[in-house]
């Protein structure tokens, strides 16, 4: 009788979990595992065989290249951004931090367009860059422009509320002890950012890695010159070739989850420092 | 980690930097892929080096002709674009992007080769459809191409048009009604030819109008035991070639002139025989026995070519009244 | 003179937060800024340091104009209310900081944050991080910061605002030992008057952003320039009267307008002037006897008593009316030297007639 009782409430304090798991398989778990699925069903040797070739060593290699790249540049640029957000006051400071965050409210293929109607030739900026020869559009050089263009929320995203955080005080200490504002932001701001810089370069990272809709849009999808690993999974699997299309797509889904599984990682590790350190 | 960031920048290293090869940058539409890919441009590659010993390599991307037009119109460095129909090249020149009809001083106007429109079906035709009156019988659900992206569903709707006004004794109300029943029928409507046939081959509908290449390369595959059927008349659609002038350097002129001459090469067409289309070289065309029996076959010049016939049937038949006809 | 504030003034918006305020600190000496929050007395210190540009007036260190130097160059030490220690470094690391920015070698770095440790009374932690420290051990470690490179001044903003009563009473004997030790001038904000009473050489009673005195510890007390001083330090009962008699020994004040009080020595009030008459309750004791001719007396009803643990507090209702503080010490009763009064029981208040104080309103 009582342990009948103690088996019930074992099995109701399940069925949240259980219902849960339900609810996920196949909106989430079994599409990614069709994908695995569909790679290997050649044999490991296929699948082998279907990575090598020069298109896709290429777009893998474009891809790892451009989302490093976007990494770095967005680090920049984003810390930049947060620490003028965060750390001066100016009309319009509130608006200007909507405006910067907006990238994650557009889709990403309009994103491509405006790249390309701003850069194109048929664009502003195209039509003044085109008497000097220079075609921005099309070019690795796009691909990156709207890279950094769409993941650029992320690292304001992750590196701002460790700014806001930090309390002005411990500028101002290091001020009064005669450290300069650069002296400062090496020696103090930087090293409490180093947690959230790095999650967010990892978020970039990843998101760049799988970036397609503007990528489709500003790079001409052209194999072994601006073609990105999803843009070859695309493309693969428009003309047929799904066996193809999946081994890529099984070592992108791989890729990403190990960056996600360390940004995890990363964040349950800065969140305990930060737990700590809060007394 | 060290490991994959090496592999990652190897190609770009400075050791490997002095034979990077010469490039020719091709846009296609989008059942060239496997075709241009895999067999006319390593045939090229090893008659190059067999001649200047250099090495070249194929930048490319394929995708429906009007969605590679678009393209180039938007500035892509093509140098050679290989569009569906002469339609799309006449785009190009309108847009600026060639100053002059450059594939009219091609051998065959540009045509490199051709293919008839034919109809797949499912395996055993289990809805009885023999020709393109077949369609449009009742529950008959078609997978077409879009004309806005696709120039193979320019080509599909001339071919329907064009195979109703010509069975004997009908008028040109044939080809109205025969395109109203027909579209009716459409179930599905893709991006490019490709893309249709993936649609098909994972099951939707019951026909696809379609390249006799597409249906043949699928069949050669393997992949599917889809049947084709032939009406007895229909278009050869035929392919044009466009250099983008403009976008070919003075360095790379040669290499270029020598790539779309190999195209027009007894090599080439027989490559392209082989895998599925129709020599403009008659003589290569026995050489495939997949190839099937056309009773009426006819040509976009039946119809006063492209300019005309995308006025007449495309725009103002198809677009104007049959597509407001059959809005509800 | 080491320090000297000529009439700076800064402001948000309309608000004046600083109002045309002067100051002058001496060498080695220890003044502390007296206010409660939101009287500016922060934003006067931030200004000394560099931290808030002020609108006008000057600042002079030494006699050089440093009103307009970036905090970097002024050469000042600031201990913060939260320390900000810095938490990625280690505590010898925090300490030697300012040393390692000016490029002080290393051996003579670790010697002196060695010895500041020391004599901060933690000796050893230097490779200890802040978060391994009390809050205490982190007001100990900012202040060695501050002064790690010898400041030629040291500003402490409410450096004990942060721990617990039993540790400030502590670190307050301690920082002032400190201090006095390596005589650093320092100037100091606190809203805790017993911490500004027990530290100071000399107090400013900061108020919406004026000083409203600036003395002595016991001249704020015991003779406050204003109404607010008196009534913002310790406790004290006010009385409106006005001065009847003024001569050289004393002056003769009406309360109530019938009430006569008297105040010793020569002040400057003259006859018929409105003034304001307080008294502290500790200096009043209560009594069944009427007071003598040289004492001030009052009579009244106890009207509620109150127990303090060391005193008692009557409240007693005066026949005019008012209401009048008194603090009886408690051990009094014990010994028997005072008896405890009953509620309604009518008694006298007595004071010496040398310890009212007197104010223009």
């Amino acid at each position: 009788m009582n342990q009948d009782k103690v088996f019930n409430r074992k099995i109701s304090s399940m069925l949240p979990a259980g219902f849960l798991v339900l609810v996920l398989l196949p909106l989430l778990l079994l599409p990614l595992a069709s994908v695995f699925i569909y790679a290997l069903r050649g044999g490991l040797g296929n699948f082998g065989a279907s990575l090598i070739t020069a298109d896709v060593l290429f777009a893998l290699r474009f891809s790892l290249i451009i989302a490093f790249a976007t990494a770095v540049i967005n680090a920049l640029l984003g810390t930049y951004a947060a620490y003028v957000l965060s750390k001066t006051r100016f009309p319009g400071r509130e608006q200007l931090g909507i405006v910067l965050n907006l990238p994650v409210a557009i889709p990403n293929v309009v994103v491509g367009t405006s790249l390309l109607l701003l850069w194109g030739p048929i664009g502003l900026f195209g039509q003044m860059l085109e008497p000097l020869g220079i075609q921005p559009m099309f070019t690795p050089a796009a691909v990156l422009l709207a890279h950094i263009f769409v993941t650029f929320p992320y690292m304001l995203g992750t590196v701002k509320p460790v700014l806001d955080d930090l309390e002005t005080t411990y500028e101002e200490a290091a001020y009064t002890m005669g450290a300069s504002r650069w002296q400062t932001f090496l020696h103090i701001v930087f090293p409490a950012l180093k947690g959230g810089l790095l999650t967010g370069s990892l978020l970039t990272f990843a998101h760049s890695l799988g970036e397609f809709g503007a990528t489709v849009m500003v790079s001409g999808n052209l194999r072994l010159r601006t073609q990105t690993a999803p843009l070859y999974i695309f493309s693969q699997f428009e003309s047929g070739n799904i066996q193809a299309a999946n081994s890529v797509a099984a070592v992108l889904a791989i890729l990403s989850f190990i960056l996600f599984s360390l940004i995890l990682f990363l964040a349950a590790r800065t969140g305990k420092k930060g737990a700590q350190r809060g007394k | 980690m060290l490991a994959l960031v090496l592999w990652t920048i190897w190609p770009w290293l400075p050791s490997q930097r002095s034979n990077r090869p010469r490039t020719i940058v091709l846009y296609g539409f989008s059942i060239l892929e496997p075709v241009i890919t895999r067999g006319i441009f390593p045939a090229f590659q090893k008659k190059w080096m067999a001649e200047t010993g250099q090495s070249v390599e194929l930048i490319s991307s394929f995708g429906g002709s009007g969605t590679v037009t678009n393209q180039l119109i938007m500035g892509v460095p093509a140098e050679i674009a290989i569009l569906s129909t002469e339609l799309d090249a006449q785009r190009l020149k309108k847009a600026g992007v060639i100053r002059t009809e450059t594939w009219k001083e091609l051998p065959h106007k540009g045509v490199i080769n051709r293919t008839p429109f034919i109809i797949q079906v499912r395996p055993g035709n289990p809805k009885k459809i023999h020709d393109f009156s077949g369609l449009i019988q009742p529950g008959v659900r078609i997978v077409h191409t879009d004309p806005l992206t696709s120039g193979a569903a320019n080509w599909a709707i001339v071919a329907e048009y064009g195979a109703a006004v010509r069975q004997p004794g009908s008028g040109p109300d044939a080809g109205r009604s025969m395109l109203r029943g027909i579209w009716r029928n459409v179930v599905v409507q893709a991006g490019s030819g490709r893309a249709a046939r993936t649609q098909f081959d994972s099951g939707f509908g019951d026909a696809l109008i379609t390249y006799e290449q597409d249906a043949i390369w699928s069949l050669s595959r393997g992949s599917s035991r889809l049947e084709i059927v032939y009406p007895r008349s229909t278009i050869l659609s035929e392919h044009t070639v466009v250099v983008i002038d403009s976008h070919v350097s003075g360095k790379e002129e040669k290499l270029i002139k020598a790539f779309v001459d190999f195209l027009w090469s007894e090599e080439a067409q027989r490559i392209f025989v082989e895998s599925g289309f129709r020599s403009v070289d008659e003589r290569l065309n026995s050489s495939n026995p997949r190839f099937g029996h056309i009773h009426d076959p006819f040509f976009i010049d039946d119809f006063g070519g492209w300019q005309k016939a995308k006025l007449s049937i495309i725009d103002d038949i198809w677009r104007n009244r049959v597509l407001k006809e059959l809005k509800p | 003179m080491s320090i000297l504030i000529e009439q700076i003034s800064k402001k948000y918006g309309n608000h004046a937060v600083v109002d045309k305020v002067s100051l002058d600190v001496d060498d080695g000496e220890l003044i502390v800024l007296l206010g409660s929050s939101g009287s500016g007395k922060s934003t006067i210190l931030r200004m000394v340091a560099g931290l808030i540009l002020p609108d006008e007036g000057r600042i002079l260190l030494n006699g050089l104009d440093i009103t307009l130097l970036p905090p970097q160059e002024r050469g000042l030490g600031f201990v913060f209310q939260n320390y900000s220690i810095f938490p990625n470094m280690t505590i010898a690391e925090n300490i030697e900081f300012g040393m390692k920015i000016r490029k002080t070698p290393a051996s003579q770095r670790q010697a002196r944050s060695a010895h500041l440790l020391e004599l901060v009374g933690l000796p050893g932690l230097g490779n200890r991080y802040s978060a391994q420290l009390s809050g205490g051990q982190q007001q100990r470690v900012a202040l060695a910061r501050a002064l790690a490179y010898e400041p030629r001044l040291l500003l402490l903003d409410e450096p004990l605002g942060a721990v617990d009563t039993k540790t400030r009473i502590q670190l307050r004997q301690s920082l002032k030992k400190i201090v006095k030790e390596i005589g650093v001038t320092t100037m100091m904000v606190t809203h805790d008057q017993e911490e500004a009473f027990e530290l100071a050489d000399r107090v400013a009673i900061v108020n919406d952003g004026r000083i409203e005195h600036y003395g002595f510890p016991s001249d704020v007390y015991y003779n406050p320039a204003t109404q607010f001083t008196a009534d913002f330090v310790g406790d004290i009962n006010f009385f409106e009267g006005h001065v009847t008699a003024s001569t050289e020994e004393r002056c003769e004040i009406k309360l109530f307008g019938h009430w006569p009080v008297y105040r010793r020595g020569r002040l400057p009030f003259h006859p018929g002037q409105q003034v304001i008459y307080g008294v502290r309750p500790e200096q009043i004791r209560i009594s069944l006897l009427e007071p003598e001719s040289y004492e001030n007396g009052i009579n009244g009803v106890i009207e509620k008593s109150m127990f303090f643990g060391d005193v008692t507090r009557y409240s007693i209702r005066l026949a005019d009316n008012g209401l009048l503080d008194v603090q009886v010490l408690n051990y009094l009763f014990i010994e028997g030297m005072a008896m405890p009064y009953e509620l309604n029981e009518r008694v006298w208040l007595i004071w010496s007639q040398g310890s009212g104080i007197i104010i223009k309103p």
